[in-house]
């Protein structure tokens, strides 16, 4: 039980960041429901990506031409380069700090002389993550029932709380995967590097098969193809299958974190 | 029952080495110095000792339990006080002290006392430990060590940046702790201190324990360096005495170096008039060159 300070030092430590990130986020959703249905913007971007190279669209998936080019536009929003910037640099950052960062400065001197296991820290800068990324996917859906409930907006939510659910796997995934680099770090600079890295390296992988349209089976083994909320929400992916495959990334980058951290010197 | 008992405990980092072969035996109340220069492999036994690094080969007890099995356990009763103290920069001194005392979910009886006597108020403890001093830092780190009355404290180099006011205060608490059958591995490289406070001394260096003693015996067989100019020129064949041994003497200069008891040479000194005379306190340096010869 009294690993539970350790938890609650974390959150006493982002507190600031967690409450700026999570009025962003609820924010920016609401202005994309302004943008997609209620401002000329939104009309504004479809003629504008109707005049975009074909690769390119394929990359937004987004649909122009019909009447589900809003949804679409609202549903990418939760994936919109910023939020994943944003909600990427939030977990990288957790892992790296407790981790690297502790290992680093040799604060795990005094912690781990408590009765506090080495598998405690982990899972609890795990836990920590998971809550964050909870508590970010609610802001952003809140801002979507926002939007609804402001400008009447017609819309079916359980599509988007499923998108947002989906989301809330997918970032866990790469919250764990950011973990595990921080078990094999010993500074919280090299750490973060590693994690941007592979996200980078993820999301080129993605970007490159999705626009190459002959390379597109290829996609399915990109991680980013888990996340691609448009499609979630006009049923093109199920979901359920997309949340599982970044469930087990999640629980295998996790599990093998651990197994790293209680084997190595600090 | 031991405190601390290892058997052949080694440390490698790749080919490069940490400690090798150490067999410690601590009992209960007892202060145990762990003496040796840089490097030598102090830092490298708190580790292993508290866990934060895997050992090559052996195995240790703390409190006769085994560390694989009955580690949380251990914890329980276990406090330690890093060396090159670095801290939860971005925290107040008292967030850090009730975090510390409420992570290892036991009461801190021993917090106010400690304060007072190291003299940290609530405005130093209301600051973020960022601000604080070298000083400072350290006696936040032993307070947090020792508000929870631990039976086994591991200091590394627990004086490192005290003035002179407070390392007597931390040598009080020791005292006061190994009276009340506590347990302290105290490492250090200030052989004055160690001699003062312990009870008995391991040397090591270049990973190895060289030599297990009582502070004692350790004392008497250090060895001391003494400069003396006297007011008149002296005869240097007056001084040679199998009691201690001639290093220089030069006019009115003598140097010689002295192990045990000094009386005999302070009663033949008497016999002079003396102008000057330095007796710095002894080098760790020149205390190993004994224990090699």
């Amino acid at each position: 039980m009294n690993s539970w300070y350790h938890i609650k030092k974390i959150f006493h430590d982002q507190k600031l960041m967690v409450a700026i990130l999570f009025v962003f986020l609820m924010f920016f959703q609401f202005m994309f429901s302004w943008i997609a249905f209620e401002s000329a913007m939104g009309a504004m971007l479809e003629t504008y990506i109707q005049f975009l190279p074909k690769m390119i669209v394929n990359l937004l998936e987004l649909q122009t031409g019909g009447p589900a080019f809003a949804s679409q536009m609202l549903a990418f929003g939760y994936s919109h380069p910023l939020i994943l910037t944003a909600v990427f640099a939030m977990l990288i950052n957790l892992a790296a700090r407790y981790i690297a960062g502790e290992s680093e400065n040799h604060t795990f001197d005094l912690l781990l002389v408590r009765p506090v296991s080495r598998t405690r820290i982990v899972s609890n800068v795990f836990l920590v993550q998971l809550s964050v990324t909870a508590l970010l996917s609610i802001s952003m859906f809140a801002g979507t029932v926002l939007g609804k409930i402001i400008f009447d907006i017609n819309i079916a939510l359980s599509r988007y709380a499923l998108a947002v659910l989906t989301g809330f796997f997918f970032f866990n995934g790469i919250g764990s995967m950011a973990l595990l680099i921080s078990t094999y770090s010993f500074e919280k600079g090299k750490a973060v590097a590693r994690s941007v890295g592979l996200i980078v390296f993820l999301f080129f992988y993605h970007t490159i098969f999705k626009m190459w349209t002959s390379m597109n089976d290829l996609l399915y083994i990109s991680y980013f193809q888990i996340y691609v909320p448009g499609r979630i929400v006009g049923g093109l992916d199920d979901w359920r299958v997309k949340s599982l495959i970044a469930a087990l990334v999640t629980i295998a980058c996790f599990l093998a974190a651990v197994h790293r951290f209680r084997y190595r010197d600090l | 029952m031991y405190s601390i008992e290892t058997s052949d405990l080694t440390k490698y980092y790749g080919p490069t080495r940490g400690i090798e072969n150490l067999n410690l035996q601590i009992k209960s109340g007892e202060i145990y110095g762990f003496l040796g220069p840089n490097g030598a492999g102090k830092s490298t036994t708190i580790r292993l000792l508290l866990k934060l690094l895997l050992p090559t080969r052996g195995t240790f007890r703390i409190f006769g339990k085994d560390t694989q099995k009955k580690w949380k356990e251990i914890t329980g009763n276990l406090s330690n006080v890093p060396g090159e103290i670095k801290m939860y920069e971005d925290i107040s001194g008292a967030y850090f002290l009730n975090f510390m005392s409420r992570l290892s979910g036991k009461p801190a009886p021993l917090k106010p006392e400690l304060l007072e006597a190291f003299r940290l108020s609530s405005s130093d403890l209301q600051r973020k430990i960022k601000y604080y001093s070298r000083g400072m830092k350290q006696k936040l780190a032993i307070i947090q060590a020792m508000q929870d009355n631990p039976q086994l404290l591991i200091m590394d180099e627990p004086s490192e940046g005290l003035d002179p006011l407070n390392k007597e205060v931390l040598y009080e608490f020791l005292r006061r702790f190994r009276n009340e059958g506590k347990t302290i591995f105290f490492s250090s490289h200030n052989l004055p201190e160690v001699e003062k406070i312990c009870d008995r001394v391991g040397l090591v260096r270049d990973g190895k324990l060289i030599t297990e003693e009582p502070v004692g015996e350790f004392s008497r067989k250090t060895i001391r360096k003494m400069t003396i100019r006297f007011r008149r020129k002296i005869n240097c064949t007056e001084f040679d005495s199998a009691r201690w041994t001639v290093v220089e003497c030069i006019d009115r200069n003598l140097t010689l170096l002295v192990s045990g008891d000094i009386n005999p040479l302070l009663k033949k000194l008497s016999e002079y008039e003396i102008e000057n005379l330095i007796f710095p306190e002894p080098s760790l340096e020149e205390t190993f060159m004994k224990y090699y010869n």
